[in-house]
């Protein structure tokens, strides 16, 4: 059984169909892109999975469950949303607290592990809204891999990073990849997507136009790199 | 429920940072502390807190709920993505925003009030006070909410919640003295008696002045209602109304959160 299925998905807000009937399977194990321009449908689709977007049509499902039917199954969910958004007043060890609670585990070797990596002991004590964007950055990161979920949903999880953290949070990315967890993220950094992805879905316009590994888009394309791939498969489709 | 325990403390720990309601509780005391000073007759207390409970009890309620729920927004996304219901998330911060904006009300109100009133033996008038002050609060909350979550655009929400503010804290009254002008020739009773279930700021004015009986004080719709009900079963009729005001939008809010995307 696969970790998510997306059948026919869509997505409609208010006159605009923002999702026109995407189908997606994702297995443990792979790293998966989902790419395309401003507008095509990227975060809608990893919220419908989330379930922050209810779909319009079609049906989600997260490890055989229907997403529109439970809460339970974000479980086995760790999310980075393109923005980092915490409440002001709260203390980055006290948020950390409150996840844990929710999520009714507390994997201390791995928090240990992952604000160390990530170097945020010094601003445990610190308040959420004393800290720099990419600082809350990283606090996202150790709250979506601390729980070592089987689903990491990364939206655009290298913006506002520093080098030295990027590198860790795409280590953190290969590692889950290598423990048979799905990882689905979007970036506009074509270069971290040649590194970590193994498969690319592009959207356009709501809907799936390729869908396959780094490898068969670029042979398919003729050109060498995913972003010169991705371009002409653009240009090819405004034509 | 632990769950939603666990919100709500996250949710109480931070309103009690919010310095505004600090302020709110700060200006009811120096009101009700003011006003007890200067007159002997706590009743006649009661009768003028009425007046700014009215109309800064639904006022601070409303905007500091409906700020609140559009500055937590963020946040509501990032809880979401956690395994926690909406519903959990709904009720953590309702309990929690209503728990704080209600006990500010109250204390304020209450602690320059308690020794007066004991002592004048009308700790039951003062109770009935801040239980209908404190509904009132609910009520404004509940309609906060219910807009916040309608209404994604935070100005056209706080506009809509401005209107409907000025309307029954304001216009309403305007519309029951037309009506009665425009046709004095008829009987009205009846009409007045809808009309006032139609604003709880009526009710729960209604529901302190017929508790302390005091007749040049009831207005048109005190009079129908003690002359339709008397003052019990007046007071336990408006009770209902309020805690139709009460569920009523906060069922639908709960609702629209339940459907609505993030």
């Amino acid at each position: 059984m696969a970790l998510i299925e997306v059948v026919n998905l869509k997505k409609r807000y208010k006159k605009n169909l923002v999702l026109k009937g995407v189908n997606l399977t994702i297995d443990g194990g792979e790293v998966v892109a989902v790419l395309g321009p401003n507008a095509s449908g990227k975060t809608t689709l990893l919220k419908s999975i989330l379930g922050l977007v209810v779909p319009t049509e079609g049906e989600i499902r997260v490890k055989g469950v229907k997403v529109t039917e439970s809460f339970e199954y974000r479980k086995f969910v760790g999310y980075m949303p393109q923005e980092p958004k915490f409440p002001e007043n709260v203390r980055v060890k006290d948020l950390i607290d409150l996840i844990c609670d929710l999520r009714e585990e507390r994997p201390e070797e791995n928090l240990k592990r992952l604000i160390n990596s990530f170097s945020l002991e010094p601003h445990m004590d610190k308040l959420l809204k004393n800290l720099s964007g990419g600082t809350k950055q990283k606090v996202n990161a150790v709250l979506a891999f601390a729980f070592e979920p089987d689903i990491l949903i990364l939206d655009e999880p290298t913006a506002g990073l520093d080098p030295l953290s990027t590198t860790r949070l795409k280590d953190e990315i290969l590692r889950s990849k290598e423990k048979g967890k799905a990882v689905i993220l979007t970036s506009h950094v074509m270069s971290d997507v040649e590194e970590v992805a193994d498969r690319i879905v592009f959207l356009i316009e709501g809907t799936v136009k390729v869908d396959g590994s780094v490898e068969e888009i670029k042979e398919r394309t003729g050109e060498k790199t995913v972003e010169r791939a991705l371009a002409k498969i653009l240009e090819e489709s405004l034509v | 429920m632990f769950k939603v325990y666990k919100l709500f403390l996250t949710d109480i720990k931070h309103l009690f940072k919010v310095k505004v309601l600090w302020l709110y509780m700060a200006l009811l005391l120096i009101s009700s502390a003011g006003l007890s000073y200067l007159s002997d007759d706590p009743g006649k207390v009661l009768l003028s807190l009425l007046n700014i409970s009215l109309v800064v009890v639904p006022l601070f309620s409303a905007f500091f709920s409906i700020s609140y729920l559009y500055d937590s927004r963020s946040f509501i996304e990032l809880l979401l993505s956690q395994p926690v219901g909406r519903g959990h998330i709904f009720w953590a911060k309702f309990l929690s925003v209503s728990a704080v904006v209600v006990g500010f009300f109250a204390v304020g109100i209450a602690l320059p009030l308690i020794r007066p009133f004991w002592e004048s033996e009308l700790l039951g008038e003062l109770f009935m006070f801040l239980i209908s002050g404190s509904l009132l609060g609910l009520i404004f909350i509940a309609v906060a909410f219910l807009i916040g979550v309608a209404f994604e655009d935070r100005v056209k929400g706080i506009s809509l919640l401005l209107v409907v503010w000025l309307y029954l804290s304001l216009l309403h009254d305007g519309l029951i003295l037309l009506v009665i002008y425009l046709f004095r020739d008829y009987p009205l009773e009846k009409t007045v008696l809808v009309l006032s279930f139609l604003s709880p700021v009526d009710l729960a004015r209604l529901v302190v002045v017929l508790n302390l009986d005091i007749g040049a004080l009831m207005g048109v719709s005190g009079a129908v209602f003690k002359a339709f009900f008397g003052s019990s079963i007046g007071i336990v009729l408006s009770f209902c109304a309020l805690m139709v005001w009460f569920f009523v939008p906060l069922l639908i809010a709960l609702y629209l959160f339940g459907r609505r995307d993030f």
